[in-house]
């Protein structure tokens, strides 16, 4: 394993990678930080500029952006109370505060090291357990496989959206976009009504920019100018004194505690950093020594959701690469990524590619160094960026988006989809369905067919074959398990149905 | 003007049609080429029943709640937003259109700059700006990274 460290080490040790790196950096925290731009829209733009790149460069450039926007939505939560990403709202609630109370710097600096500390520290957990995990994958067959699936599917499912069975039919939406094509395994076409465009099938990136990106533009259809008139004091950076050494150290606690929650919800498929966020930041008040200060300003509630939603980056990483299931929206598009360079996430990885893998993770623990950097020195551009117009950003985005959809096949019957997906989204947005299990769905598609059908063959139809296997019996109670909690959950809090919203 | 809607008994409605239609779909639309019990219909057909059973299952319980009279969920529609987005989704497929017609570059500009007057921009450097980019991302998808673009 240390051999594959060190080789590892060497694959990545490039100036490619660093400069590739720093550039998705530097997207990331400004996509993270813009209210109104997720790092999901971030990657989806920018995934076809990797095609042309080298695994290496290409997957830096990509995480870059991932664990750079994780921390990038505190910068506008502190700054202009308006949090960049979903999960830097649980920071808003003491970064805000503690920003108007003339310590800015203090609140950012306190983010960007816990932000850090917590991204470091999944992309080591990654390094070390996700090889041991591909290894027990690997014994995995195709009912297991199908059972994993349908784990990841159903959590996403319950979780997301404002109830299950919403959750469940937008799932299916997903696995059917994914069945249009050509049958793998029996070489006939499925739902492509003639239309020779449909023969190959729906790529990945053109579904996401319709799911997210165009659908983003017709939300914004009924945007005021007087919604976006914030700004920017920067003079608010400049006063206040910095975080000091006597400050940071009773925070280590809490920042450990939040970085172990976030690795063990980010390795979950289908959870995500805002249930991560939410979940260290009430854990924190808990078992603070001043919980009265929560709300007005206290550090540990900024440090506890920042370490633990850049404690899931790493993590959603680990079902990804050892079992080829994504953990979260974000990653699920990474996939596309994985295929373009001929890698099929899964336990094969870790035998066929060993060191690129290695060259990835340590490229990770890389990445949260730069963005601590990055952060450090670059923090009032990034502030002053977060208050860009919509009215600019809007259709430059949507032209990006298009381009893109062009770009991967130089078909504009791919843009029409992209739109007309756009659309879809847009209403089932609308009437409350969340689309991101529709894009779990549509990943997670190909495996959960083929292992189901696998399965029945070898069963010849009948179903016992997974309830007689232990480790498929036991992610079925697993499933069940988690339903119950999450339907449980639901019902005794209806306010809080989604942790996604 | 405002419309309320009931969300979940509406698409509710629209998914279970969606279901029976896919349905009566699969056979002309899947080929089988075995005779195998499991085939390539077996995961859509599955999937159908799926949407099937939540829909209904949506419904069921809207309308056990309607003659309960107990407090259903409805949204609110702003027709005038409504009729934005539509207006935004027509540009779009319009836009592309166009590209095949009169060029990617001068349709991208048109598309970007009825953005701006949509969203009711007077600044003139907000269209300069804007423009400028487009500009610059045709040139950057055309040389650095050559596609083709009409």
């Amino acid at each position: 394993m240390f051999s594959l460290i060190g080789e590892g080490f060497l694959e990545f040790f490039h100036l490619s990678s660093f400069i590739y790196m720093n550039l998705g950096i530097l997207l990331g925290i400004i996509f993270g930080a813009i209210p109104g731009l997720t790092v999901l829209l971030c990657i989806v733009l920018f995934l076809p500029f990797t095609y042309a790149l080298a695994p290496i460069p290409s997957f830096m450039f990509l995480l870059g952006i991932y664990c750079a926007g994780s921390y990038g939505g505190s910068i506008s939560a502190i700054m202009i109370r308006s949090p960049g990403t979903p999960h830097a709202a649980a920071t808003l609630l003491d970064g805000a505060p503690l920003a108007e109370k003339g310590f800015a710097r203090k609140a950012l600096t306190t983010a960007l090291t816990a932000s850090t500390i917590g991204g470091i520290f999944s992309a080591i957990v990654l390094l070390f357990t996700s090889p041991l995990i591909a290894k027990i994958a690997l014994k995995f067959g195709p009912p297991e496989y199908f059972i994993l699936c349908v784990f990841g599917l159903s959590i996403v499912a319950g979780v997301s959206g404002r109830s299950l069975a919403k959750g469940a039919i937008s799932t299916a939406i997903g696995l059917l976009l994914a069945v249009v094509g050509i049958d793998i395994m029996s070489g006939v076409f499925r739902f492509t009504f003639g239309n020779y465009n449909l023969y190959g099938g729906f790529d990945l990136v053109i579904i996401v920019t319709g799911l997210f990106a165009i659908s983003e533009a017709f939300l914004k259809a009924g945007y005021s100018k007087h919604d976006m008139k914030v700004k920017v004091d920067l003079a608010k950076l400049n006063q206040g004194e910095n975080l000091s050494m006597k400050e940071f150290k009773p925070l280590v606690k809490s920042i450990a505690r939040s970085s172990f929650i976030g690795v063990g919800i980010g390795a979950l498929p289908g959870t995500g950093a805002t249930m991560a966020s939410f979940l260290s930041y009430d854990q924190a008040r808990k078992r603070s020594k001043h919980p009265e200060e929560f709300g007005k300003g206290s550090l540990e509630g900024i440090a506890a959701p920042e370490a633990a939603n850049n404690a899931v980056t790493g993590a959603t990483l680990i079902p990804l690469l050892t079992l080829g299931i994504p953990g979260d929206a974000v990653v699920a598009i990474l996939v596309g990524a994985f295929m373009i360079n001929g890698l099929v996430p899964g336990p094969n990885l870790f035998v066929e590619h060993p060191v690129t893998m290695y060259a990835l993770m340590i490229g990770l623990i890389f990445t949260n160094i730069f963005m601590f950097l990055q952060g450090k020195y670059l923090t009032k551009f990034f502030a002053k960026i977060s208050v860009i117009p919509i009215e600019i950003l809007t259709p430059l985005i949507v032209l990006l988006c298009l381009t893109g959809s062009y770009s991967i096949n130089h078909s504009y019957f791919d843009v029409f989809v992209s739109i007309i997906i756009g659309g879809i989204s847009y209403l089932l947005i609308k009437f409350d369905y969340s689309v991101i299990p529709v894009l779990l769905g549509l990943v997670l598609g190909p495996l959960t067919e083929t292992n189901l059908r696998r399965t029945l063959l070898i069963s010849k139809g009948g179903l016992s074959i997974f309830f007689t296997r232990p480790i498929s019996l036991l992610f079925i109670v697993l499933i069940i398990i988690s339903l119950v909690v999450i339907v449980v959950k639901r019902m005794r809090s209806p306010a809080n149905r989604s942790f996604y919203e | 003007m405002h419309v309320r809607v009931h969300t979940d008994l509406v698409s509710g409605i629209f998914f279970l049609l969606f279901s029976v239609v896919l349905l009566l779909v699969i056979p002309s639309q899947v080929k089988v080429i075995t005779d195998e019990v499991v085939n390539s219909r077996t995961f859509p057909y599955v999937l159908s029943v799926i949407i099937m059973v939540m829909s209904t299952k949506t419904i069921v319980v809207e309308v056990i709640k309607l003659a309960r009279k107990q407090e259903v969920e409805k949204k609110e529609f702003d027709i005038k937003v409504e009729a934005k987005a539509l207006f935004l989704f027509t540009l779009l497929i319009v836009y592309v259109i166009l590209i095949q017609v009169i060029g990617y570059l001068v349709s991208s500009l048109l598309m970007v700059t009825a953005f701006l007057v949509f969203f009711k921009t007077k600044k003139w450097y907000y269209y300069a700006i804007t423009l400028g980019i487009s500009v610059a991302i045709f040139y950057i998808f055309r040389m650095v990274l050559n596609i083709q673009l009409a």
